[in-house]
């Protein structure tokens, strides 16, 4: 090696082909230089050869990443689609619910329930810090806020459905004991036939009339308009002629006049649209016909203010 | 070995340069390769190979293992392993070589003799 890099050094460029030879003087400083340009040059093509493969790889892996994004993204639209569809349906089922409640005549939730309601708001509160903090620990601060939409959606779903599930047990436990007291409401009609006569003042007659007509033929049976206990069989007053009473409970009782025989005896228990006598003409009549009477708590009613009535309002 | 021949080069690098820029006469000995690329006066005796540059004139009795001419020499040579002259060679005396080969265009006046008869 030289001393300084000023020293000089001659290249001599000999063809071997015979032409002539020539040389040249340079520094060993600037050939120095020009081998480290070269050296240097070199590693720099090196570096960016393996640099473009890192970069090339790194580009195929951010396309991998890219389309695997999309198809999150995609399913994440997707399933906060089907999580709205989700609570549309339980917002459905629960009006569905209130108005089931209210045709059965049930209460809207009791206490017990407006509690669960109460737990229910106040936990999805909890879930939603809860699965935040959740999130933010897996994945640092930067989470997808859709993400965090949907998880608490469907606790919220979740959550709505066990209290829906529970609403639904209640209701229908009830519903199977308001289903058995509502048949001993007397909504029935007596007997197929034609509304002869209706309840109230008949100028026609002159006098007030306690219930209905319904004519039908002799002898075709006479229903009992709901369940009940039969507390009476037999001739009744003056112009009722052969008559049943039944007792339905909640102070109704229906009676059943001009009959011309019985199916039931005094004390037996009665089902609905049970056959319980036959159209006759007996009492004060001017054809064969049922005179059909509701007591309420003692009072004769309107029986056309019972038939074919919701129970519930009742 | 013609193979390399036709390739127009010599398989050997010179030891010795005498460069066209400069004039040379005397007696050139060793045991080394040269190259004359210059004018030369005298005396040439090798055991390594000459070679004549297409800038060389020389006038010499030469006596060495093997001599290739792009030049012009001017004197007997005895070439022990081959004489060979490129097409823009000339060799203007007589030779007494191993090998001789001598390239289309190439000029040699003067009588042959082979070493190895």
């Amino acid at each position: 090696m030289p001393k300084r890099l000023n020293d000089e050094i001659t290249f001599m460029i000999v063809p071997h082909s015979g032409h002539t030879p020539f040389s040249f003087k340079i520094r060993w400083g600037v050939l120095v230089f020009f081998l480290s340009v070269l050296f240097f040059g070199a590693l720099f093509v090196i570096w960016t050869f393996f640099f473009a493969l890192s970069v090339n790889s790194k580009l195929s892996d951010y396309q991998i990443l890219k389309s695997q994004n999309a198809r999150q993204s995609e399913e994440i639209r997707q399933l906060k689609v089907e999580s709205e569809a989700l609570k549309k349906d339980i917002k459905r089922l629960s009006d569905e619910e209130s108005e089931l409640r209210k045709n059965l005549g049930i209460s809207e939730p009791s206490d017990q329930n407006s509690k669960a309601k109460s737990d229910q708001s106040s936990s999805i509160e909890g879930t939603k810090q809860n699965s935040m903090d959740e999130l933010s620990l897996l994945f640092g601060s930067s989470v997808d806020p859709r993400f965090i939409n949907i998880k608490n959606d469907l606790s919220m779903v979740r959550t709505q459905l066990s209290y829906r599930e529970r609403s639904f047990n209640q209701i229908a436990q009830l519903a199977k004991r308001k289903i058995n007291e509502y048949a001993s409401f007397p909504t029935g009609f007596p007997a197929d036939g034609v509304i002869t006569s209706y309840f109230g003042y008949r100028p026609a007659f002159g006098d007030f009339h306690p219930g209905i007509d319904v004519a039908a033929s002799y002898g075709s049976p006479i229903y009992a308009t709901g369940d009940g206990v039969v507390v009476f069989a037999g001739w009744y007053l003056s112009g009722y002629g052969l008559t049943v009473i039944i007792d339905h409970g909640n102070g109704y009782e229906t009676l059943y006049a001009h009959d011309s025989a019985f199916a039931v005896k005094v004390g037996q228990r009665v089902k609905k649209d049970q056959v319980i006598a036959y159209i006759g003409l007996t009492g004060f009549t001017t054809g064969p016909h049922v005179h059909y009477e509701v007591h309420h708590y003692g009072r004769v009613i309107n029986p056309m203010s019972v038939i074919g009535a919701n129970p519930a309002e009742l | 070995m013609l193979f390399k021949v036709k390739k127009g080069s010599s398989p050997v690098s010179p030891d010795t340069i005498l460069s066209h820029k400069n004039e040379f006469s005397g007696t050139l000995k060793g045991d080394g390769n040269v190259r004359i690329d210059s004018l030369f006066d005298g005396e040439i005796t090798i055991d390594g190979e000459l070679f004549v540059g297409q800038d060389g004139k020389v006038n010499a009795n030469i006596k060495a293992k093997k001599v290739s001419v792009f030049g012009e020499i001017r004197g007997n040579i005895e070439a022990i392993e081959g004489l060979i002259i490129h097409n823009s060679g000339k060799v203007y005396g007589d030779v007494k070589v191993g090998v001789l080969f001598v390239d289309e265009g190439a000029i040699l006046e003067g009588k042959s003799e082979m070493l190895r008869s």
